[in-house]
């Protein structure tokens, strides 16, 4: 169990580094940036100060080296355009991308879970075929495109939520509605198929030859051994949640750290997107590594080789 | 998805000698008996792909004319509508029906085009993978770890907004999305052929590696491969309309139905139907390519999951 840990850990390390080098490339990769922020016809002796003073001045292998010791000694970088830490600007937009995020996933998860548990044990009935169905449509759903019908409805039709912005529980309801519905569809299904899997293994018929009761059953037989491919599934879907709201952000203009991120992009803030992907790279994989040694415990059956997926 | 109990019912309907419409004869022949959902995801399908390829034939005015004069009148459905537009125009009086046609071929073409870019990239790199084994299985198992560990959409967002934007970067920007679950799938599967008695038979014939792969090994797991792609599809023309919608995607004068989404939501109140019309022909176009993936899934490959 140690060394699957520590392998894994090796790896992980190794992903997160290629992932910043890679973005690191991708945006010197782009050309000049100041061409872009300044208005044509600065002299190029004004831009010469910027680039001085933002570090973009030397060769990008330099570059890439003074942003490697500067992440270690915890500086992410300074904004081009509001002169202040990249770290600070992030930090202080978390908590609401982490309220956001948070109250969607506890709503996909109870849904989701609960939903697909019920579509399994009515296999074939018109529930099951009509949970899947609507699972399916949430996922095909363009997300921003429910958000704006959303808005169209409870906001602007019925006038009962805001349409844009936070600070109260209404400003919640329609973002963490809009993320949820499509990611509780995705969990439905592989909780159904999770489900569906045990409920034909040898113990459950056990479970059942010895009288147990249909609620024991589901409870203390099925869910917890339906619950190890589905914890891996919900530890994914954390990436894909993430991108999510990046775009739900900016579809109801919620000041989180992903409309940062879009508008950094926009305008080309270089730390402000390197530090937005490397909190997202690191997150994402630190989730995954969670899930890894979780799945371990959940099932001691998984070995070193199960590495190689 | 799919009921089997529908499809082992059927026959014995048949045999009872039940007189059916042509319809459902029809859909009995193609397998499709009971299932109805499938049948109209196909037909819509089937029409959303006529629409994209001959729909510049009847498209009643050019994308980018504008009548400044006829600015958010609404479709003929509607109050005030007419049948000079039967959808209604945008903000610049263009005609929305013709943006919708041509935006509906745009969408079409990334989506497909970025799909198969995906699928032979990974299919190629998990073949490779599978063949050699030892450091180029673990270099390709790293990069299929890089890739799960950013969302890709934010990747895209980057690289469209710094390396910037032409229809072919963001076609290849698109297409490399999932690729890394052709690589996994194809990878395993590979391995499970190369075990087995048909390939070792042709490689002691001495037959090239490549053609051990071409002529036995490709056709053995391209059924598959493309099952995936077909589940993979939807997610591609999402990840291009959500791109175009945040304005990173495809680029004026060009148009694709996440564009007109885009601007039609800063017209949301005025006229929504700008919004809601693509909006519409995009879910039930994601809808029904996921519907059918599901059925020809459980259809041809019970396999996948």
């Amino acid at each position: 169990m140690t060394r699957y840990i520590i392998i894994k850990l090796a790896r992980s390390a190794f992903t997160l580094w290629f992932v910043v080098s890679a973005v690191f490339l991708v945006l010197r990769a782009s050309g000049d940036p100041l061409y872009s922020i300044f208005s044509l016809g600065t002299p190029e002796s004004t831009l010469d100060i910027y680039r001085e003073k933002w570090g973009i001045d030397k060769s990008i292998f330099e570059q890439y080296i003074i942003y490697f010791q500067d992440i270690f000694r915890g500086d992410f970088g300074t904004s081009f355009f509001d002169a202040r830490p990249a770290w600070d600007l992030i930090v202080e937009r978390l908590p609401n991308t982490l309220l956001l995020g948070g109250t969607t996933f506890v709503i996909s998860v109870v849904a989701g879970v609960s939903l697909g548990a019920i579509a399994a044990l009515m296999r074939g009935s018109k529930w099951d075929r009509g949970i899947m169905t609507v699972a399916v449509a949430s996922f095909s759903m363009p997300s921003y495109f429910l958000g704006l019908l959303l808005i169209l409805f409870f906001s602007l039709e019925m006038r009962w939520l805001p349409t844009a912005g936070a600070g109260t529980w209404q400003h919640l309801i329609l973002p963490a509605t809009t993320l949820g519905l499509t990611l509780s569809g995705t969990i439905a299904r592989f909780t159904r198929s999770a489900m569906l899997e045990v409920l034909r293994q040898p113990y459950m018929r056990t479970a059942r030859a010895k009288g147990a009761s249909k609620w024991r059953q589901i409870v203390w037989h099925a869910l917890p051994n339906a619950a190890i491919p589905t914890v891996t599934v919900i530890g994914f879907q954390l990436g894909w949640l993430i991108g999510g709201s990046v775009v739900i952000e900016t579809v109801f203009s919620w000041p989180g750290a992903g409309r940062l991120f879009i508008v950094a992009v926009g305008v080309r803030d270089f730390a402000v997107v390197q530090m937005f992907i490397l909190m997202v790279a690191s997150t994402v994989i630190i989730a995954n590594l969670l899930v890894d040694i979780l799945y371990g415990y959940l099932d001691p059956r998984i070995t070193i080789t199960g590495i190689k997926k | 998805m799919t009921t089997k109990q529908a499809d082992s019912v059927m026959p014995s309907h048949t045999a009872t000698g039940v007189k059916r419409g042509w319809l459902s004869a029809t859909m009995h022949r193609w397998g499709l008996s009971g299932e109805w959902l499938v049948t109209a995801a196909l037909i819509y399908i089937a029409f959303i792909l006529f629409i994209a390829v001959f729909g510049f034939t009847f498209q009643p005015y050019e994308h980018t004319k504008q009548d400044l004069f006829n600015q958010l009148q609404p479709p003929v459905f509607m109050d005030g509508g007419s049948w000079d537009h039967i959808f209604g125009t945008d903000d610049l009086g263009r005609d929305v029906l013709s943006r919708l046609i041509k935006g509906l071929q745009l969408s079409v073409l990334i989506g497909v085009v970025g799909t198969v870019i995906g699928a032979v990239l990974g299919s190629v790199l998990g073949i490779v993978a599978a063949h050699f084994r030892g450091w180029v299985e673990e270099v390709l198992m790293m990069l299929v770890d890089v890739q799960v560990s950013l969302p890709f959409i934010i990747f895209a967002l980057a690289v469209l907004a710094f390396v910037g934007n032409s229809l072919t970067v963001l076609i290849i920007v698109v297409g490399i999305d999932g690729w890394e679950r052709y690589a996994r799938l194809s990878r395993s599967m590979v391995l499970s052929c190369n075990a087995q008695d048909y390939v070792r038979a042709v490689r002691s014939l001495g037959l090239s590696n490549y053609k051990i792969y071409r002529r036995h090994v490709l056709p053995n797991i391209l059924g598959t491969l493309v099952v995936q792609a077909t589940i993979n599809l939807p997610g591609v023309i999402l990840l291009e309309s959500t791109l175009s919608f945040l304005g990173l995607g495809v680029q004026p004068p060009m148009t694709s139905l996440g564009q007109i989404l885009g601007v039609g939501r800063d017209y949301l109140i005025l006229a929504p139907w700008i919004a809601v019309l693509p909006g519409m022909v995009i879910f039930f176009l994601t809808l029904s390519i996921a519907v059918v993936g599901d059925w020809l899934r459980d259809r041809l490959d019970p396999t996948l999951k």
